[in-house]
């Protein structure tokens, strides 16, 4: 029962997403452009290292993706209609999932359309461990996206709510910040070591975003 | 039976409401008037478990209102809650899902046509009218056939045809032994109630 409502929410997040294309076309043109002007400023930028590649790959990912996610958030509420969901007998921490799970799927089909602005644009070095980049950007999206989710609810009622998902998305994901930017580099240069604290911090707050929304979001949607 | 035991609301330690107590028994259609900015829509939200009270409880069946029983309300607040980019036909069928209705595409066509809708049910609700999508709503909030409603200026932007269908909608729901808690200005619609109460200063009194 739970899973086909799951469905049902996650099955009008993406019906919604395909109809507007609000979430996927402005991180897609918000990352593009600012890789554009990074590759500007920089002239080509092909003399940047891993570590300043990464960094600037996760900072454009987290700044197109926390506008993009506002705005989705801004015309979902226009007409009422996450206050009907609220209404229906369901748990109320399934519209959580459902947001996040389909949130996760539209920045990742996004992110395809950055990583090729990257590494064109910025001439960035190609992973030389795909499969470890592939689970790193998945796993950074899942908390990124996990994150901001929570964050847009929680401030869902706010008249500042535009502006306080960006400010209280860059403090609350620094560790993660700093960990995707270590995972990014380790997966682009593997002589670099270290890869478990940060895996461990990655898992640490997919963890938390997974058990924390269970246990607060009934009360929390409830002001 | 849905029941207000002194139910209470502050926002920012401000007292919007006080003291509220009220019991809607089934059958029967309470009508609260109200000026602009009293709080009625914060005490139809509470009723309807979307706020929490600061002060009192609000009980379903003499107990606290748990996530399956949302399933006895029908809501209509002042926006629709529908969703633009959603056709009216996709609207109600997510609804009636999340309701777990079956066979809910034939229930969909149904109330598309019971409201007037069904020659616009692959529109995208973004293009209707006001009173479009009243009507929608009315059929949101209607499908579940809720036991008690709660409904914020129900008649609010419908013209004659669809004043029409709501009064029928209403007459069916109350035989059928639910509860009305209408929140109105005007006095026609006041006059359906067998009771009525006013909204001043954060109480509610009867008239």
């Amino acid at each position: 029962m739970a899973w086909s409502m799951f469905w049902t929410l996650v099955w009008k997040e993406l019906r919604t997403e395909l109809r507007g294309g609000r979430l996927v076309a402005s991180t897609l043109a918000l990352g593009v452009l600012l890789f554009l002007v990074v590759g500007i400023a920089l002239n080509g930028a092909s003399n940047l290292t891993a570590d300043w590649s990464a960094g600037l790959f996760w900072m454009v990912v987290f700044f197109a993706t926390s506008i993009g996610m506002t705005r989705a958030d801004v015309k979902e509420q226009e007409l009422g209609g996450s206050l009907g969901s609220l209404l229906a007998p369901i748990d109320r921490s399934l519209i959580f999932y459902a947001k996040w799970f389909s949130t996760f799927i539209i920045v990742l089909v996004s992110e395809v359309g950055m990583l090729i602005a990257f590494l064109v644009i910025l001439n960035a070095p190609v992973p030389q461990n795909p499969l470890h980049f592939a689970l790193v950007v998945m796993g950074g999206t899942l908390g990124l996206t996990g994150i901001g989710s929570f964050l847009a609810q929680l401030a869902g009622s706010s008249s500042l709510r535009d502006i306080l998902v960006p400010l209280l998305l860059f403090p609350t994901t620094i560790p993660l910040f700093i960990a995707l930017i270590r995972l990014t580099v380790i997966s682009m240069v593997p002589t670099v070591s270290g890869a478990h604290i940060w895996v461990e911090v990655l898992v640490g707050y997919l963890v938390l975003f997974a058990v924390m929304p269970f246990l607060l979001y009934e009360t929390m949607m409830e002001v | 039976m849905l029941i207000l035991e002194g139910v209470a609301k502050e926002y920012n330690l401000k007292p919007i409401l006080e003291d509220i107590h009220l019991s809607l028994e089934p059958g029967q259609v309470y009508a609260l008037t109200a000026p602009n900015g009293s709080g009625k829509t914060t005490l139809l939200q509470m009723m309807a478990g979307l706020v929490r009270p600061t002060r009192g409880r609000v009980l379903w069946d003499g107990g606290p209102i748990r996530t399956t029983h949302r399933r006895h309300f029908g809501v209509l607040l002042q926006q629709p809650m529908l969703y633009g980019d959603l056709s009216a036909s996709e609207n109600l069928a997510f609804y009636a899902r999340l309701y777990g209705l079956p066979q809910h595409r034939q229930l969909v066509q149904s109330w598309l046509e019971q409201v007037g809708l069904g020659d616009t049910a692959a529109q995208r609700v973004r293009s209707f009218s006001k009173g479009m999508k009243q009507r929608l709503a009315l059929a949101r909030c209607f499908i579940h056939k809720p036991d008690v409603l709660l409904l914020d200026e129900p008649f609010d932007g419908l013209d004659e045809r669809g004043r029409a269908i709501l009064t029928r909608l209403f007459e069916q729901r109350i035989n059928d032994g639910a509860s009305v808690f209408l929140v109105t200005h005007r006095e026609d619609e006041v006059r359906i109630a067998a009771r009525r109460y006013t909204l001043r200063f954060g109480r509610v009194t009867a008239c």
